[in-house]
């Protein structure tokens, strides 16, 4: 990918699409004019049509004059005490007819009135309310100004019964007052204006941002692939000496900057609603709140990946179609697939947690909420919404590059886009490409995030899943796309010397593991309750005997475990990358798999070791035997006490050192086995460039 | 100077089997060359350019433009181009000069080179009157004008033109072909598809006939004529073509696990 030339076509394609109407409407005229319309009006509607009902006479039947007169008086009466210009006053009843009629309940169930007052169970006159009212207030559930006609109603007759309660508590002498039932229980809110305001907001604004984003992104997105194959442009466009990463990267930018454009001017458009607009008291509906408006800029940024993320999507999406019209039928279900995630994270209750942080759009729409809420103690998660949503939109830009201009699209009679997916069709090549291996990590990362977070202690069915989804898969998947097993997976001997290394570093690399924690726990305290659960683990885990332990734990984590990342992932990005780049990317992979934040570092190095030592030898075997002894010593010297008495380890919690000795001995092994690893490579090593 | 060698490519069917559409074929186009490719509708001319341009991958063989293969070093094959087919869009929102401002860059031109390749090109092909104007409102002449500066604005030294004439006026005709023949005196190496048969008996230098994928005669127009035993072009053309006709259709049988066309890798 060249800077230069995905500048030039950035600017094009920016220059082309800002001359369309079509854009210029969906990005600007939409969100400055459409949006404070829509808004105001749609509240102005709202509150017009609330002020015409509370203005609305309520019909009141009720079975007698003399009711109908002690009503009247309590409603006067209320009208009298709260005082006009108050937000209580909305609420009293200025204008209402009473119908006398001997069955009020037949009155309201044939909807001649409203509410109804019947006879109730206490004493039958209003003066005395003993202890049951004199009457039942009737209303219809179904009927919305019944709903209101009873609310209003109800808070005159509550404002009697408490004055009656009141008067009577003043008669009682002290000693008698606490026969009475408690007074009803205070409650105080104490979320700052700000807080209301956000979470008023958070509960729509995220979505409709997100919504807003992707349409903005969907013309463009369109008109840059599937619309420049309609117009007979991308041939000549394929035939310049430009990479298509680089054509794919430009365009893409634009699409982004668009949605971005978008994302912001709706933003801003927000803003200046609620700040100028007396949107604010209506929205709050008498609640004390107020918009936090300096949160915007922020979530302007949090927007960014998710901005990218759709335009990548969508440019892969439309990429793939022949005409502007396929493209939209693309579209449609992306967006809709797009709305459901969007929406589970938009309901009550769905925090940024756990699998949330790695579901597409549902983590962006969550971290929206936090950041108009305020929770910014929760940047971990934060963190890894933001990071994943930049991975997933990383794979959509490859996938979008690897069908942008491809035979079966450009041409018709190049044979259709089955080509792309039948297997018939597939060519056979010894390793699978970059963009297998991305989107298999993509689709992979999640799911294994949520079965990881639901499995708990079960180790025989974690190891069954672990050979499901880590060896099972990527065979069947090499299978599928006709790559060459012994390429892909590395399935070559190594030297005697390599496995001897091999032995040494299996030997020692828990120990450098284990000082680098207890090093790291200087810096970054252990989290509280981390030993606890350890400790659980362990007690879960000495229920189970040593084989099967090793089995389940280490022998089956890494084989399969190399499989797939030393493997699959590793040899994918070899074909395109540089080893020492695709080693780390493997490695990173690696680390993000294991969802251990605290050892996330340790699990790179130790993914970069094992990169280097499959790189060097050529073969899966060492790895598997490093990583197959790593893990395995853990539970060798937890049953083994003599043992790891001997080599000093017999406190493995994470914060005490081990014996000095040791760690040089096994700093010196690491380094003989790399030595032993590294020597000069057979003819036969991946990484050199057999195929494309 | 362009080289093919035994190239070959097949597209499924959809019974599941495999049709040729280019079936061995070879030639040669020398510098200052005009080589004009001949044949009835589905003869593989479009095929045979497009796997020249880089735009298909051949199944088999091998393409060579101005010494780079086109298939293992395809952006140095692509510079070396000028790619023009009849079908050729422009941006409509952009204006010529911008279009060719944009094509100069993505060959790697840049700064006060381009703004004086563009000039010349406009002026040479008379393009002063509609530069500024966006391509959505040209007309198909001013069009085809553009799109032949599009193909033209790096100066490669192969031009590869795929009915560049197809649905033109006479006046814009001849603009053209007048142009094609200043390349040719430039020395470029052009190679070029027509239907129309007089076109290429008074603009190519060498003919190949094309037939089903295959080649059935190449030379220049006298060389043809003795082979045919007949003057003109179009007579020369069915004559050959017809002591072709009848012959079975060549397919290839359904292979299941034949592979051919690109897959998503």
């Amino acid at each position: 990918m060249r800077l230069r030339s995905v500048s030039i076509i950035f600017r094009k394609e920016l220059i082309e699409i800002l001359r369309d109407r079509r854009t210029l409407i969906a990005m600007v005229v939409v969100p400055i004019l459409l949006y404070p319309v829509l808004m105001l009006g749609s509240i102005h509607a709202a509150q017009f049509q609330s002020g015409k009902m509370q203005r609305e006479e309520i019909r009141i039947a009720v079975p007698d004059d003399a009711t109908a007169q002690r009503l009247s008086a309590e409603i006067e009466a209320d009208n009298a005490a709260v005082p006009t210009g108050s937000p209580e006053a909305a609420e009293c009843i200025r204008r209402y007819d009473m119908l006398v009629t001997p069955d009020p309940r037949d009155a309201l169930r044939k909807g001649a009135v409203q509410v109804a007052i019947v006879p109730g169970p206490g004493p039958k006159t209003w003066d005395r309310w003993e202890i049951d009212p004199p009457f039942v207030l009737c209303y219809d559930s179904a009927e919305i100004r019944s709903e209101m006609a009873r609310t209003r109603l109800e808070r005159v007759l509550e404002r009697r019964r408490v004055a009656v309660r009141e008067e009577r508590l003043a008669r009682l002498p002290e000693e008698q007052r606490e026969l009475f039932a408690p007074r009803a229980i205070p409650v105080e809110n104490v979320a700052s204006p700000e807080k209301v305001g956000g979470s008023l907001l958070g509960n729509v604004l995220p979505l409709i941002l997100a919504l807003m984003t992707i349409t903005a992104a969907v013309y463009p997105a369109i008109d840059l692939t599937a619309g420049e194959r309609e117009r007979g442009t991308l041939e000549t466009l394929m035939v310049a000496p430009v990479p298509v990463i680089d054509l794919i990267v430009g365009k893409f930018l634009v699409v982004a900057a668009v949605s971005l454009i978008a994302a912001a001017l709706n933003l801003a458009s927000i803003g200046l609603t609620l700040r100028f607009g007396d949107v604010q008291e209506m929205l709050a509906q008498g609640m004390q709140a107020r918009i936090p408006v300096a949160v915007l800029p922020l979530i302007l940024l949090a927007m960014i990946p998710f901005a990218i993320l759709f335009s990548a999507i969508l440019i892969a999406v439309a990429s793939f179609a022949r005409s502007f019209k396929e493209a939209q039928n693309y579209v449609m279900p992306v967006i809709m697939a797009a709305l459901i995630p969007g929406t589970a994270g938009a309901l009550p209750g769905v925090e940024l947690q756990g699998v949330m942080t790695v579901i597409p759009v549902a983590n962006m729409v969550l971290l929206t909420r936090e950041l108009l809420l305020g929770h910014f103690a929760n940047w971990p998660a934060m963190a890894v919404a933001l990071g994943s949503t930049c991975f997933y939109a990383v794979v959509a830009v490859v996938v979008a590059a690897r069908l942008f201009g491809q035979e079966a699209v450009l041409f018709a009679d190049a044979g259709s886009w089955k080509t792309l997916f039948r297997r018939r069709f597939f060519i056979p090549s010894s390793r699978p490409s970059p963009t297998h291996v991305l989107l298999y990590v993509a689709v992979l990362f999640p799911v294994w995030f949520h079965i990881q977070g639901q499995l708990g202690p079960h180790i025989g069915l974690s190891s069954v899943l672990i050979v499901v989804f880590f060896g099972v898969l990527p065979l069947a998947l090499a299978r599928y796309l006709k790559l060459g097993w012994r390429s892909t997976f590395s399935l070559r001997g190594a030297a005697a010397i390599q496995w001897i290394g091999a032995v040494a570093i299996g030997l020692s690399s828990w120990v450098i593991a284990s000082e680098v924690l207890v090093l790291q726990s200087r810096v970054i305290p252990l989290p509280e309750g981390l030993a606890e659960a350890d400790a659980e683990m362990t007690r879960i885990l000495a229920g189970w005997p040593l084989p099967t332990l090793l089995l389940a734990l280490a022998v089956v984590p890494g084989i399969c475990e190399e499989l797939t990342f030393r493997g699959f992932v590793l040899s994918g990005l070899q074909s395109r990358l540089r080893p020492a780049t695709a080693i780390v990317i493997t490695a990173l992979f690696f680390g993000a798999f294991h969802f251990l934040f605290l050892r996330f570092g340790v699990t790179v190095a130790l993914g970069i070791l094992l990169g280097y030592v499959c790189q060097r030898s050529g073969s899966i075997g060492p790895a598997m035997l490093i990583h197959i002894m790593h893990n395995s010593w853990l539970f060798v010297l937890s049953r083994w006490d003599r043992l790891a008495a001997a080599l000093g380890a017999a406190d493995l919690d994470g914060t005490t050192h081990l014996p000095r000795r040791l760690i040089a001995v096994s700093a010196v092994l690491i380094i003989l086995g790399l030595v032993a690893i590294s020597r000069p490579p057979r003819d036969a090593v991946p990484g050199s460039p057999a195929d494309r | 100077m362009i080289l093919a060698e035994n190239l070959v490519k097949t597209f499924p069917r959809p019974d599941g089997g495999w049709t040729a559409a280019v079936d061995g074929l070879s030639f040669e186009v020398r510098p200052g060359e005009i080589y004009g490719l001949l044949g009835p509708n589905g003869a593989g001319k479009t095929t045979t350019l497009r796997i020249l341009s880089g735009l298909m991958r051949p199944t088999s063989g091998r393409a060579i433009l101005a010494g780079y293969d086109v298939v293992a070093r395809p952006q140095d094959a692509k510079r070396a181009i000028g790619f023009l087919t009849a079908s050729t869009g422009l941006y409509q929102r952009l204006t010529p000069r911008e279009l060719l401002t944009y094509f100069a860059q993505l060959h790697g031109l840049d700064g006060e080179p381009v703004q004086r390749r563009v000039r010349e090109l406009i002026e040479w092909l008379g393009m002063e009157s509609f530069a500024d104007l966006r391509c959505g409102a040209l007309s198909t002449g001013q069009r085809q004008r553009a799109s032949i500066a599009r193909a033209l604005v790096a100066d490669p030294p192969v031009l590869v033109l795929d009915e560049p004439t197809l649905g033109l006026d006479v006046m814009t005709n001849r603009i053209i072909l007048d142009f094609v023949r200043r390349q040719r005196e430039a020395g470029k190496t052009i190679l070029l598809s027509t239907h129309y048969l007089d076109e290429a008996e008074t603009l190519c230098d060498r003919i190949g006939l094309l037939y089903r994928g295959r080649l059935i005669a190449e030379g220049d127009l006298s060389a043809l004529r003795r082979l045919a035993g007949r003057e003109r072009l179009t007579d020369i053309f069915l004559k050959l073509v017809g002591e072709q006709g009848g012959g079975e259709d060549r397919l290839i049988p359904p292979q299941p696990e034949e592979t051919h066309a690109a897959s998503l890798g």
